[in-house]
């Protein structure tokens, strides 16, 4: 199976400090991969190589094929950041419908989207509110609503679920493996280790700029990940 | 794609609160002098002195006019990408399957397009309302040519100041535009006046840096000196095909640096 995305020997440097230490990760097809660590292990240096708003000193980094930072290699995949934030005399519409508007979408088509997805993420009565008045739940729906409107192949997010209320974060899982039902890949950025390993499939542990461990959820029973995660994070500080 | 990203440049710039506030005091100021002529031309001044005192106001006018759309470029120019890396937005913007110098490309032609689009309205609404009070013919050819010589300028402007917002806050980025803006003028001033061999002789730090920025940095107000030079009919040694071949080369050259910095920047 061709990897979506793939690291190789990645290594990133601010200054004299290693941000990113000879990083190796792909990102199968109809996959959800988590990328979990502690504050400052690198997983957001990781994620922006990939997209192509940080360089990296050494290594490589495809995506579908096509070497990062080029363009066309953002083609087929969307993003969203931890803080979700857009012009704040956006409406909700607006923001969203720019978000289609950017991947192509246009008319009937792009007004038929936001409905639908508005309504799924339970935004729909919002959609004329301007985003300055939005609640920072009601932002991040938005911003998800935005990155969903994109239907690329492969979508990241950023600590998708700050912000969330416990009801949101159930109704997001949903969503989420709703998306990947839908042939896609998910790559996801989280702290919160609690919620990932219920719904994703795969985990990359990520310390001190190093992947020291990739693997399956499905080797782990209800919320034992959660104890290995420390342990093995404890045991390579 | 970029079409849309233009749009979204133009929602953008037309808030700007400079614009906004200039566009404001333009109105007032046509409405003011407008009036105070009418008045005066219904009681004591004849349609001849009438017509001198129009006639002087609409050249105060358009000299405020090409004041002032220089610093609203800097203004416009120095917010432009700033804003979007203050916020952080830029990163949701470039993530999208578009390259950073297109992002570069659209945002300071959309800067630009919102610029002329002011300085197009001021400059003709205002035109036409002043000739409609005071009776006061305005000759079209120097009027429409006074206002091309401004148009690619105003370009360069907005670059110069993009460049500097990549390092500097906004205020900064102004205040170091007009100071730029000053030296340039001076300096420009002095090679025309000394010459370029003369200025090589007894060569010194001093004047070198004045070639530094005579020749890198675009003659924006030399280019509002000559225009207008054309409308009010006085002399000038304005060099056009000189200044011209300067001109594009400056946009060209300030477009690649923006384009290699912003390019490097970690977003």
């Amino acid at each position: 199976m061709e990897s979506i995305v793939k690291i190789s020997n990645v290594s990133k440097f601010y200054g004299g400090f290693c941000a990113l230490k000879n990083v190796n990760l792909e990102l199968k097809p109809n996959r959800i991969l988590a990328l979990v660590g502690p504050n400052g292990a690198g997983k957001t240096s990781l994620l922006k190589s990939i997209l192509g708003l940080a360089s990296f000193k050494e290594g490589s980094i495809t995506v579908n094929g096509i070497s990062s930072p080029a363009p066309e290699s953002r083609k087929s995949l969307a993003y969203l950041p931890e803080k979700f934030f857009f012009y704040d005399y956006y409406t909700v519409k607006g923001t969203i419908a720019f978000y289609g508007q950017m991947y192509g979408l246009s008319g009937s088509e792009l007004n038929s989207k936001i409905s639908t997805i508005t309504a799924e993420l339970g935004i729909d009565s919002l959609l004329e509110k301007k985003l300055s008045t939005l609640s920072k739940g009601q932002l991040q729906r938005t911003g998800i609503a935005s990155v969903l409107i994109s239907d690329a192949d492969t979508i990241f997010l950023d600590e998708p679920f700050s912000g969330l209320d416990p009801v949101a974060i159930k109704e997001l899982k949903d969503i989420l493996l709703n998306y990947k039902s839908k042939n896609k890949t998910i790559f996801i950025n989280s702290h919160i280790l609690g919620e990932i390993e219920k719904f994703c499939d795969e985990y990359a542990i990520m310390n001190h700029g190093e992947i020291i461990e990739t693997g399956e959820f499905s080797n782990f029973k209800d919320g034992s990940f959660e104890d290995y995660f420390y342990k093995k994070v404890k045991n390579n500080a | 794609m970029l079409s849309v990203l233009m749009t979204n440049t133009f929602l953008k710039e037309i808030r700007n609160k400079s614009l906004i506030f200039l566009g404001l005091l333009n109105i007032a100021i046509v409405i003011v002098i407008s009036v105070i002529i009418k008045s005066l031309g219904e009681s004591t001044l004849a349609q001849d002195g009438l017509n001198f005192v129009g006639g002087g106001a609409l050249g105060i006018y358009f000299l405020c006019i090409n004041f002032w759309i220089v610093f609203l470029a800097y203004l416009i120019g120095s917010n432009t990408i700033a804003s979007d890396l203050n916020s952080k937005i830029v990163n949701q913007l470039v993530s999208f399957p578009i390259s950073r110098w297109q992002y570069i490309l659209v945002r300071a032609l959309g800067a630009w397009l919102i610029i002329l689009a002011f300085y197009f309205l001021s400059y003709f609404v205002g035109g036409l309302v002043f000739s409609g009070v005071t009776g006061v013919e305005v000759e079209m050819g120097k009027f429409v040519y006074a206002f091309l010589c401004n148009v690619f300028p105003l370009l360069a402007a907005v670059l110069v100041s993009m460049f500097f917002s990549l390092y500097l806050n906004r205020t900064f980025t102004f205040v170091t535009c007009i100071f730029v803006s000053f030296i340039v003028r001076t300096s420009t001033g002095f090679v025309s006046k000394m010459g370029l061999e003369r200025m090589l002789e007894d060569f010194s730090f001093l004047k070198g840096l004045g070639l530094v920025f005579h020749y890198l940095f675009p003659h924006i107000s030399s280019w509002s000196g000559y225009a207008n030079s054309n409308l009010f009919n006085s002399e000038t040694n304005f060099a056009l095909a000189s200044e011209s071949v300067h001109l594009v080369v400056m946009i060209l050259l300030w477009s690649l640096l923006i384009n290699i910095i912003f390019n490097r920047k970690e977003l």
